[in-house]
């Protein structure tokens, strides 16, 4: 129980907190982001977007706007090709064609040299509209009196498969296990409850920006473009504009923070249009505005939760409807189902013999959603976790045993998985409540603690990596994953000093450009370290073959006699004779004698790990107010070997503050489908100041999924901490908030009605 | 055509253009908020007129008759100056609480008081330190108290052949202690409902009321004296039930506008909230530091 | 259009933009300097963080004009002779920076702090840097780097 300290084989590189290796750039300044690339003669891109969350286009008139004096070009639906784009499902128009469907929609982009002419010629475009009624509510989305919006669902490419559909209903993804029914009539207590969260912007500092220059001779197509799956982008774009994709080479460049958003072709292919008409390059940068208005947010929800209960506590079914507000388009979401694939993880951290789970994405007149850090499992673990408290309240259970009760074990079954192993869920439990003393925590009038639990796991796809030698010796990994902040590039060197034994500093790192492999899944879903890594590892096994072989050959021994060890080629029992990988680099002055590998993997199955997280808040909250302040958040986390401790605990704290202001501070505020909090001074994501003490624990297991025994982290610390928050909230003042955010003035309102409530007569 | 920047360096000049160019030529200080307005188009005057060389605009003065603060005195300046921290404390606390570093750093108080967005920090206190601004124009010079100057929602009495000149604070009675409380997310951002308040100890009796101001930011379309509030406690003690009535009216002369972050009703009732808490830390700051000025 | 001469990281540059250019667009677009970073172009992200005159400010609310005469400090003018210094360093060794987007604000807001207040509580760093914001970390590694800092006294 507790903190079980298991022992670490003891690594070179691997557990120590290397620094990364892209910092120095980005210290200095000289790391280059999409919009810091400079070519002369570009010309900047503006687009004109719907004022109208729904309306049909009845006249577009860009005669006014050519005109303008500076303006190069000016281009509507009309001048470019009618193909719909999406990462998955093809359904969004890259200028709207006779409709708009959500307010921000494009209708126009303008070039022209100078940005603020571009930017006032798009108002000198002529648009007549005639609206058309809006829906924003998914739940009125898929009633029988609710407008259409789109009536070529079925023709959609990438359409997934379902049974009954229901209205603007174009996926629905559902689990089972077990018999629900049945599990609620053996039930003692069923408890239903609803629950609302937001819509919330990723936020990450960089925005959207792409930059197109097409070379005159041979028509490639050069682009940068804040997005980190170069190739699937490299072969949309080739969709949408109509070009061979060969004819496109994407120069991956360093990008300003993801977190699920920067997936899509957003501005791509205008900005390529106009570098096509233009012969100039052409770059867009979204304003924030246009960010906060016109992106990819997470998905607000309604979600329902039914819990049934044996009287001993034991959780016996769980059934969960989430109905997404997934926006005008699904062209945001890269799975194929085309849905959010936190919803799997819908039940909990528990061991429930009978579940089912319904998603449903739905169509509204608001902004298309798309990926954030976990998506679709902090909005869920929002109200599983939330509610898993009001039981333990109401069978007058401590919330800590209620969970223990259940906890995931190995080998316990899940919608998904047929048993996981290693499972540390209880380990994980037992850990938060020892270092937080929770049975002894004497409250303070106005404090109180909360808990909450959720488990996350690896993402699938595939990756390549090339290995080489140096003529200086450094060994050189080559990629075209984008690390997007996460530290993945740094580890990736790691292992590599770690299984070639060279020094750290001995391994560097190239980032390539589509040109370079064929194709890959691109950075997220938590997929680098898992993927990547072991594509990395098997690169960097076949190069050390290679280099034994070439060495042997040197030295005029088998290469079974020689080793790879503390950056030099030896001659086993024999270390007189060696070579340092510089003088192999060396030798290796023609073709057939070249020091490069290239190695493939890919992951098609989900091993049967799940990386567990916990989250203890403790919250002071002002009841004349409703004012919440943090005044600790402890986190727990289901560790095996830490790669990099730094850079672990950085994406713990990071996404611990995301958590929080989740919770507490962040929403897409909508008035009939417009965004009202359109800049960073109404959007509030924490600043320093709103940062409380963050303490971390990790409990340590023997393996992981990942590279030497590691575990997922990127996505796995964040959605414990809105319900922690919450849970807190009650305990502390007694009011329960089940619509994300927690206000102060929500909290106010809730105790003022809990205050009347109080004072009623009583109705027993 | 290109936007102008004109750049005077005396108040003669700066004035001749308004007198030529009126809204046309919009006076520039720290520009943190003009610049935002600029880049969101809210705004485009042909002429940006540069403050920044006029030194009558600059240096703050402590005088007999009170302190005498230059338009483009800087929020930095006020929290650091020992003038301030001395003779109106009050200010310097108002001012640390505005928008960030970088933005204290440039932005001014002039700019500020011009700018009259709803819940900035400084209007609420410099109303209860019962400030005045100079407005000049070539033809004249004339001072507006601040309640006359704030006139609507980001409007305010600058003509536009003006220029905001100078803030004048008159120096407090004695016994004075003042309090700024403000309601926001975070610390620094603009106040759901913001609360100055300067207690003035009656002459003669000593626990009762000689004079209670409070000015409230964030819960009308200007900020504000609550004057009817402070009216119905003059001359009288200040316990617990007074305090609580005088909160009430404070509450009941509002407007407040319902937003993103806050709907108009909790404004409203945050500033019984804020009423009460602003005079029982004037209250307490008398305690600690006997009768030194607030 | 002007011709604008600006003092940038002790060098004299000759730069031509619009009269009411921004100082931001000058450096960026203007001299090629892209290390000072654009981000929400409204004041509030700081990621475009400058120092004029030692002081930080948020370089998409300052006219560039304002500036001639100014020793203007961007995020490249900290290291010397291609070393870095003890800030850029510490920031490397605490996990201040991930994506690396709001470094380059950061550190330049960091500096000012430090200049102004070269032992500043956990308090002050919190107030010093207000203007900034991150995604990425968190912000304790930025807090643990500068207080490492404060405490080399470098």
């Amino acid at each position: 129980m507790g903190n079980l300290k298991v022992k670490q084989p003891s690594y070179s590189s691997i557990g120590k907190s290397a620094p990364r290796i892209e910092g120095e750039k980005k210290v200095s300044g000289a790391a280059l982001y999409t919009a810091d690339h400079l070519l002369p003669g570009t010309v900047w891109g503006k687009v004109l977007r719907s004022p109208y969350a729904h309306a049909r286009i009845k006249r577009l008139d860009t005669e006014r706007a050519k005109a303008h004096p500076g303006v190069l070009a000016v281009l509507t639906a009309a001048d470019i090709p009618a193909v719909l784009t999406g990462r998955r499902l093809r359904d969004m128009p890259m200028l709207a064609r006779e409709r708009a469907r959500f307010i921000g929609e494009k209708i126009a982009v303008v070039a022209a040299a100078d940005r603020n002419v571009a930017e006032e010629a798009g108002q000198l475009i002529e648009v007549d509209y005639e609206e058309l009624t809006p829906v924003f509510d998914p739940l009125a989305a898929i009633t029988e009196g609710a407008p259409e919006l789109h009536e070529c669902l079925a023709e959609y490419q990438g359409l997934p498969q379902i049974g009954t559909r229901l209205k603007n209903t174009y996926s629905h993804e559902e689990w089972l296990l077990g018999d629900v029914e049945r599990g609620f009539r053996e039930s003692d207590h069923v408890f239903e409850d609803r629950f609302a969260t937001q819509h919330v912007h990723q936020s990450y500092l960089e925005p959207h920006s792409s930059l197109v220059s097409i070379e005159p001779d041979s028509g490639i197509i050069h682009v940068w473009v804040s997005n980190k799956v170069p190739y699937n982008t490299k072969n949309s774009l080739a969709d949408a504009v109509g070009v061979p994709p060969e004819k496109i080479v994407i120069h991956v460049s360093a990008i300003g923070g993801d977190f699920g958003g920067k997936g899509a072709l957003m501005d791509l292919p205008l900005c390529y249009f106009l570098a096509q008409r233009l012969n100039r390059p052409v770059r867009m940068i979204m304003t924030y505005t246009e960010e906060l208005t016109a992106a990819n947010p997470r998905h607000a929800a309604q979600i329902l939760v039914k819990t049934g209960l044996k009287k001993d506590g034991r959780i016996i079914a769980r059934q969960i409807k989430v109905y997404w507000n997934g926006g005008a388009y699904g062209a945001m979401k890269p799975i194929p189902t085309v849905n959010l694939p936190g919803a799997v993880k819908a039940a909990g951290s528990y061991f429930i013999p009978n579940v089912r789970v319904d998603s449903y994405a739905i169509y509204t007149n608001s902004v298309p959603c798309g990926h954030f850090r976990s998506p679709g499992l902090v909005q869920l673990a929002f109200a599983g976790e939330s509610q898993i408290d009001m039981i333990a309240e109401a069978l007058k259970m401590d919330p800590l045993h209620l969970r223990l009760r259940n906890a995931l074990k190995d080998g316990d079954p899940t919608v998904d998985q047929k048993g996981m192993v290693e499972v540390q869920c209880k380990e994980v439990l037992e850990a938060a409540a020892a270092v937080t003393k929770w049975k002894h925590f004497k409250k303070p009038a106005q404090v109180g603690r909360g808990m909450a639990l959720s488990y996350r796991h690896v993402g699938l796809g595939d990756a390549n990596a090339r290995m080489s030698v140096k003529p200086d010796g450094r060994i050189s990994i080559l990629t075209t994953y984008a690390d997007t902040g996460t530290g993945a590039h740094t580890i990736l060197c790691q292992m590599v000093a770690e299984v070639l034994d060279v020094p750290f500093n001995q391994v560097g790192l190239e980032v390539g450009t589509t040109d370079t492999f064929r194709s890959e899944s691109g950075t997220g879903a938590s997929r680098v370290t898992f993927v990547l890594g072991q594509a990395v590892l098997k690169a960097a096994a076949k190069l050390k073959s290679l280099l034994c072989e070439r060495a042997a050959a040197m030295l005029g021994v088998s290469s079974d006699q020689v080793i790879l060890k503390n950056g030099r080629l030896r001659v086993d029992q024999d270390s007189a004779r060696s070579l340092s990988l510089a003088e192999l680099a060396r030798a290796a002055t023609d073709k057939s004698f070249q020091l490069e590998v290239e190695s493939y993997h890919a992951e098609h199955e989900t091993p049967p790990e799940g990386v567990f997280a916990a989250c203890v808040a403790e919250v002071h909250v002002d009841v004349a107010t409703g004012q919440v302040t943090l005044r600790k958040l402890d986190t727990v986390h289901d560790v095996a070997t830490v790669l990099n401790p730094v850079g672990h605990q950085g994406q713990i704290d990071g996404g611990i503050m995301q958590g929080v202001g989740y919770v507490l501070m962040e929403e897409l505020a909508m008035e009939d489908g417009r965004v009202t909090t359109a800049n960073f001074g109404e959007y509030k994501i924490p600043n320093i100041q709103d940062t409380p003490l963050l303490k971390t624990t990790l409990v340590h297991s023997r393996e992981g999924a990942s590279p030497f025994q590691s575990k997922e982290i990127g996505e796995s610390a964040i959605s414990q901490v809105a319900p922690a928050i919450a849970n807190a909230i009650y305990d502390a003042v007694g009011v329960r908030v089940k619509d994300l955010p927690i206000t102060a003035e929500k909290v106010y309102r809730a105790l003022k009605e809990r205050r009347a409530e109080n004072q009623r007569p009583s109705s027993k | 055509m290109e936007r102008k920047l004109v750049r005077p360096h005396s108040m003669d000049e700066a004035l001749s253009q308004r007198e030529q160019h009126g809204m046309d030529a919009l006076p520039i200080a720290g520009g943190q908020s003009l610049l935002v307005m600029l880049r969101n188009k809210l705004i485009d005057p042909k002429i940006l007129l540069d403050l920044e060389s006029i030194g009558e605009l600059r240096g703050l003065q402590r005088q007999s008759s009170g302190v005498s603060i230059g338009a483009m005195t800087t929020f930095f300046d006020l929290l650091s100056s020992t003038d301030v921290q001395s003779a109106v404390p009050l200010l310097g606390q108002a001012a640390a609480k505005v928008g960030s570093t970088a933005i204290r750093n440039l932005g001014t108080i002039g700019g500020n008081l011009c700018h009259n967005e709803p819940g900035a920090d400084l209007p609420p206190a410099l109303l209860v330190l019962n400030a005045s601004v100079e407005l000049r124009s070539r033809k004249a010079t004339r001072k507006v108290t601040l309640t006359e100057f704030f006139r609507g929602f980001f409007e305010t009495a600058v003509a536009p052949e003006e220029i905001l000149s100078r803030v004048e604070i008159p120096i407090l009675p004695q016994g004075a202690r003042g309090a700024y409380i403000k309601h926001a997310i975070s610390p620094e951002d603009l106040a759901i409902a913001g609360v100055a308040v300067m207690l003035v100890p009656d002459e003669n009796k000593a626990d009762a009321v000689g004079e209670l101001r409070i000015g409230l930011g964030g819960v009308a379309p200007v900020p504000f004296r609550a004057a009817k509030a402070e009216a119905a406690v003059n001359g009288k003690v200040l316990n617990d039930d007074a305090i609580r009535a005088v909160a009430e009216i404070a509450a009941s002369e509002a407007e407040p506008m319902s937003d993103p972050h806050a709907s108009a009703d909790y404004r409203r009732k945050m500033i019984k909230v804020l009423v009460r808490r602003a005079i029982a830390a004037a209250m307490e700051r008398a305690e600690r530091n006997g009768h030194g000025k607030a | 259009m002007a011709k604008l001469k600006l003092e940038v990281n002790g060098e004299s540059l000759g730069v031509e933009a619009a009269e009411t250019a921004l100082l931001l667009d000058a450096l960026r677009e203007g001299l090629g300097l892209t290390g000072t970073k654009r981000g929400c172009e409204t004041s509030h992200c700081g990621a475009c963080t400058v120092l004029l005159g030692g002081v930080a400010v948020h370089s998409c609310v300052v006219l560039a004009a304002r500036c001639e005469g100014k020793e203007i400090t961007t995020v490249e003018g900290l290291s010397r002779d291609g070393e870095l210094n003890e800030l850029q360093r510490l920031f490397l060794k605490h996990g201040a920076l991930q994506c690396g987007y709001c470094t380059p604000g950061m550190l330049m807001a960091a500096t000012a702090l430090l200049r102004r207040n070269p032992k500043p509580s956990l308090e002050e760093i919190k107030v010093g840097l207000d203007g900034n914001l991150c995604r990425c970390t968190g912000y304790t590694g930025i807090f643990e780097a500068i207080q490492a800092c404060a405490l080399s006294g470098k």
